[in-house]
C-alpha cells in the first residue's frame, strides 16, 4: 500500500518531543516522589550566592533577592561561555572534550549517587554499599564513554542524555521557588541575546563551528544517528545523490572549490552561498546535492530532513514562493547554542563542597559547552537540541509539579507548543535559533494562569461533578 | 484507594483514549502533533473560559447554568476556528504531497485526522478535569461528596471523563464532516449534543444525582458515537470508486 503523506510528515518533530517528554515525565516523578513541596534543605549554589530565600520574607525582599541571584547567575553562564568561546578560539579541543567528559562523569556518579540514595531511602530497597559503589561507577563509566568516546547503540547515547538532563534539572529544583522562577526567565532572555544578537558568545561560537567547518565538543541531543563519511575527491557532478534523502539544506562548497575538503575557503564559500541565497538564485545552484557533503560537514550544520519532513515541508513551501529550488538547497544551518548549565552544575559542585577553594577552572567543572542548549538541524535529518534545553524545560515542569499535577499538563502542553513553534521558526529563517524562549515564556504564562485561575475553576466545577 | 484503585479510575478514564491512540495515531507522527496541537488549544479555550468565570466562583448553585452555556459556546466557536485552520493545513498538505508526488488526501486520511483532533480535545478534557483530582486516589483512602453518597468521587469523575472523551473525539469527526459537506443536520448536531450533555451533568447537583447523571452522560457518548460510526460507515462504503481508495480503506479499517 502506498504510503500517504501523513505517514511522513513530522517525524523529526515526534523524534525531539519524544525525548523532551520523556525527561519531562521523569523529572516529574522524581519531583513527586521525593520533595512534592520543595526542598526543605537549601542548597547552596552559585544560584543563590547573594540571597538566600527564606519562606518569611517578604514579597519585595524575595522578588529583589531572586533578581540578584538570577543575575550573578546569568553573568558566570556568559563568562564561561566565554571562556569557551576562547577556548575553541585557540583550538584546545581536546582540553574541552576532557573537561565535558569529567563534568558527564560527575553529574552521572555525584547527583546520580545522591538521587539513587534518596530514592533508596525512600523505597527501602535493600541494597548494600559494595554493590551500590560498583553499580554506579559503572554506570557513570558507561554514560561518559556513550556520550563522548565510543560508538554505542544510539539508543543508549539518547538514554544517557536524557538522564543527565534529568539529574541536573533534579537539582535545580532544589532551588527556592522564586529564585527558580526568574532564574527560567532570565536564562530565557540571555539565550536570545546569546545567539542572536551580534557579539553574543553562542552566535560567535556557532560562526566559529561553521567557519572552521569543525565539531563543536557539546552535549546535543541528536534524534537520529550521525552517518560518518569520508570526503572522497570532488563531489560528482552528476545528478543523483542517495534518492532517500533529499538535502534541504547543504553546504554549497562544490561549484566553487571542487577539489577542497575541509578547507576554510570552501566554508567561506557555505558562508557566502548563505548569504546569497536569500531571494537571489546564483548559478552556482545548478549542481543537485550531494550526499558525502552531508556528513563532512560536522554534525550541526547540515540537515537533510528526509524526503517529506515537516521541517522540510515548510522550507518547500516557503522557499516556494521565492526564487527557485537552488534557494532551497543552499543554506547551512548554523547550531544554536546557549550554553550554560554547566556552570550551574559546577555550582551545585561547589555547594556540595562547602564552597572552599574552587577555582575557575574546577567551577568550569559542568564545562559550559558540555550541556549546549540550542536547536538545530542535524545531518541525517535529525533534529538537534541541546542539553540545556531539556534541563530548563524540566526545571519548570518540575517546579510546576510542587504545586499542582494540573500545572503540570498546563506547563507541558506549553512547552511543547513553544518547541514546535520555535522549529517551525527554524524551518522558516534556517539559522541558529534559541530554543528556550517562547517555551519558557509560554511555560511560565501558562503556570501564573493555570495556579491562579484556572485550577481553582476546574476543582470547583469537578467537585461538583459539572463537566463541560 | 492505593496505586492499584488510582491506576484503575485512570484507566477507566483514559483507557479507549490510550488504545485508540495505540492503534491509530501512534504510527503517523503528524497525527501525533494533531493530539497536542488540538490539546493544547482546548487548553486555552478552557484558560480563557476561566478567565471570564473566576470572579464568580464559587458561587451559587443556579451560577452553573449561565456557565455552561456560555462556555459550551466558547468551546464550539473554538472548534470551528480550529476548522478554519484545518482547512489551511489540509491545502498545505495538499500542496506537499504534490511537490513530493505522493496521494492527496483521501477520506480516510481526514477521518484519522478528525479522530486525532478530537481524541486531542478529549484527552486535554480528561486529564484536566479527572486526572488531576486523581492524585489523592493513589493514598490509602477514598472520597465521597455530600451529593453522591453511592460512588466515590473519583469513580464518578472517571466515568464522566471517560463519556466526554468519547463525546468530543466522535463529535470532532461529525462536525469535520458536516463542515466539509457543508451538513446542516450535523453542523447542529455537535453544539446541541454538547450542550444536552453538559447540562445533563447538572443533574449530579442534586442529591443522588450521579446514579441519573453518570449513565446519561454515557448515553449522550454512545449516542455521538453511533453518529459518527454511522457517518464513517457511509463514507467509506460509498466514497470512493477508486480502486487504490478502497484499498486504502480496507488496509486502514484493518487496524
Amino acid at each position: 500500500m502506498e504510503k500517504g503523506i501523513l505517514e511522513m510528515v513530522g517525524g523529526e518533530i515526534i523524534g525531539i518531543v519524544s525525548p523532551v517528554s520523556i525527561c519531562m515525565l521523569l523529572v516529574v516523578l522524581l519531583v513527586h516522589t521525593l520533595t512534592p513541596h520543595g526542598s526543605s534543605t537549601s542548597v547552596a549554589t552559585i544560584a543563590m550566592m547573594i540571597y538566600n530565600e527564606q519562606p518569611n520574607d517578604s514579597f519585595v525582599e524575595k522578588f529583589k533577592g531572586g533578581l540578584l541571584n538570577a543575575i550573578v547567575f546569568v553573568c558566570i553562564v556568559m563568562l564561561v561561555t566565554f571562556v569557551l568561546v576562547g577556548l575553541f578560539y585557540f583550538r584546545f579541543t581536546k582540553c574541552l572534550r576532557v573537561y565535558m567528559g569529567f563534568s558527564a562523569f560527575t553529574v552521572l556518579a555525584w547527583m546520580g549517587g545522591i538521587v539513587a540514595v534518596e530514592l533508596i531511602q525512600f523505597f527501602s530497597i535493600p541494597i548494600d554499599i559494595i554493590t551500590f559503589a560498583i553499580c554506579l561507577v559503572n554506570f557513570a563509566s558507561v554514560g561518559v564513554m556513550a556520550v563522548f568516546f565510543c560508538r554505542m547503540p544510539i539508543v543508549l547515547t539518547q538514554g544517557y542524555l536524557v538522564v543527565i538532563g534529568m539529574l541536573v534539572a533534579f537539582w535545580f529544583t532544589k532551588l527556592p521557588e522564586w529564585t527558580t522562577w526568574i532564574l527560567l526567565v532570565a536564562m530565557a532572555i540571555y539565550d536570545i541575546v546569546a545567539v542572536l544578537a551580534p557579539g553574543g558568545p553562542l552566535n560567535m561560537l556557532v560562526e566559529l563551528a561553521i567557519a572552521r567547518d569543525e565539531d563543536i565538543p557539546a552535549l546535543i541531543y541528536e534524534a537520529r544517528p550521525v552517518l560518518p563519511r569520508q570526503i572522497s575527491g570532488p563531489p560528482p557532478m552528476s545528478s543523483s545523490p542517495t534518492p532517500a534523502r533529499t538535502r534541504r539544506w547543504s553546504n554549497r562548497r562544490a561549484p566553487r572549490n571542487p577539489g577542497v575538503g575541509r578547507g576554510n575557503s570552501g566554508s567561506n564559500s557555505a558562508l557566502d552561498n548563505v548569504w546569497t541565497s536569500n531571494g537571489q538564485p546564483t548559478s552556482l545552484i545548478t549542481e543537485p546535492p550531494l550526499a558525502p557533503e552531508v556528513g563532512i560537514i560536522g554534525s550541526r550544520l547540515v540537515s537533510s530532513t528526509g524526503d517529506a519532513g515537516m521541517l522540510n515541508s515548510i522550507s518547500t513551501v516557503v522557499a516556494g514562493h521565492q526564487a527557485t529550488e537552488s534557494n532551497v538547497d543552499e543554506d547551512t544551518v548554523p547550531l544554536v547554542s546557549h550554553g550554560t548549565n554547566n556552570s550551574s552544575t559546577a555550582a551545585a559542585l561547589d555547594g556540595m563542597e562547602s564552597g572552599t577553594g574552587m577555582h575557575f577552572q574546577g567551577s568550569d567543572q559542568g564545562g559550559s559547552e558540555s550541556e549546549d542548549e540550542g536547536l538545530g538541524l542535524g545531518v541525517s535529518g535529525a533534529v538537534k537540541l541541546g542539553l540545556g534545553d531539556f534541563i530548563f524545560y524540566s526545571v519548570l515542569v518540575g517546579r510546576a509539579a510542587m504545586y499542582d499535577l494540573m500545572t503540570v499538563y498546563a506547563c507541558y502542553l506549553a512547552i511543547i507548543g513553544g518547541l514546535g513553534a520555535t522549529l517551525i521558526l527554524l524551518a522558516v529563517w534556517r539559522r541558529a535559533l534559541p530554543a528556550l524562549p517562547i517555551s519558557i515564556s509560554l511555560g511560565v504564562v501558562f503556570y501564573f494562569l493555570t495556579r491562579l485561575i484556572l485550577d481553582p475553576f476546574v476543582v470547583d466545577l469537578a467537585t461538583h461533578l459539572i463537566v463541560f | 484507594m492505593t496505586g492499584v484503585g488510582g491506576t484503575g479510575y485512570a484507566l477507566i478514564a483514559l483507557g479507549p483514549a490510550f488504545s485508540l491512540f495505540v492503534t491509530v495515531i501512534a504510527s503517523k507522527p503528524f497525527l501525533i502533533l494533531t493530539v497536542l496541537g488540538s490539546a493544547m488549544m482546548w487548553l486555552v479555550s478552557l484558560i480563557a473560559c476561566a478567565i471570564l468565570w473566576r470572579a464568580f466562583l464559587p458561587g451559587a448553585v443556579w451560577t452553573f447554568l449561565p456557565l455552561l452555556i456560555t462556555v459550551v459556546g466558547i468551546q464550539e466557536a473554538v472548534r470551528l476556528y480550529y476548522w478554519c485552520l484545518y482547512l489551511k493545513v489540509e491545502h498545505f498538505l495538499n500542496k506537499l504531497a504534490a511537490k513530493v508526488s505522493k496521494p492527496q488526501l483521501v477520506a480516510t486520511d481526514k477521518i484519522q485526522i478528525a479522530i486525532a483532533s478530537g481524541l486531542g480535545h478529549g484527552i486535554a478534557h480528561s486529564v484536566f478535569f479527572c486526572l488531576s483530582l486523581l492524585t489523592p486516589a493513589f493514598g490509602p483512602a477514598t472520597y465521597y461528596i455530600d451529593s453522591c453518597v453511592h460512588m466515590p468521587l473519583f469513580l464518578v469523575a472517571a466515568f464522566m471523563g471517560l463519556g466526554f472523551l468519547l463525546l468530543h473525539t466522535f463529535s470532532m469527526v461529525i462536525a469535520f464532516n458536516a463542515l466539509a459537506g457543508d451538513k446542516h443536520f450535523h453542523q447542529l448536531f455537535v453544539p446541541v449534543m454538547h450542550l444536552c450533555a453538559s447540562l445533563l451533568t447538572m443533574v449530579n447537583l442534586l442529591p443522588g444525582g450521579c446514579i441519573a447523571g453518570v449513565p446519561m452522560t454515557l448515553i449522550c457518548a454512545v449516542v455521538t458515537m453511533a453518529v459518527a460510526g454511522k457517518i464513517v460507515w457511509d463514507k467509506t462504503s460509498t466514497g470512493s470508486a477508486e480502486l487504490g481508495n478502497l484499498q486504502r480503506v480496507h488496509s486502514s479499517s484493518s487496524l
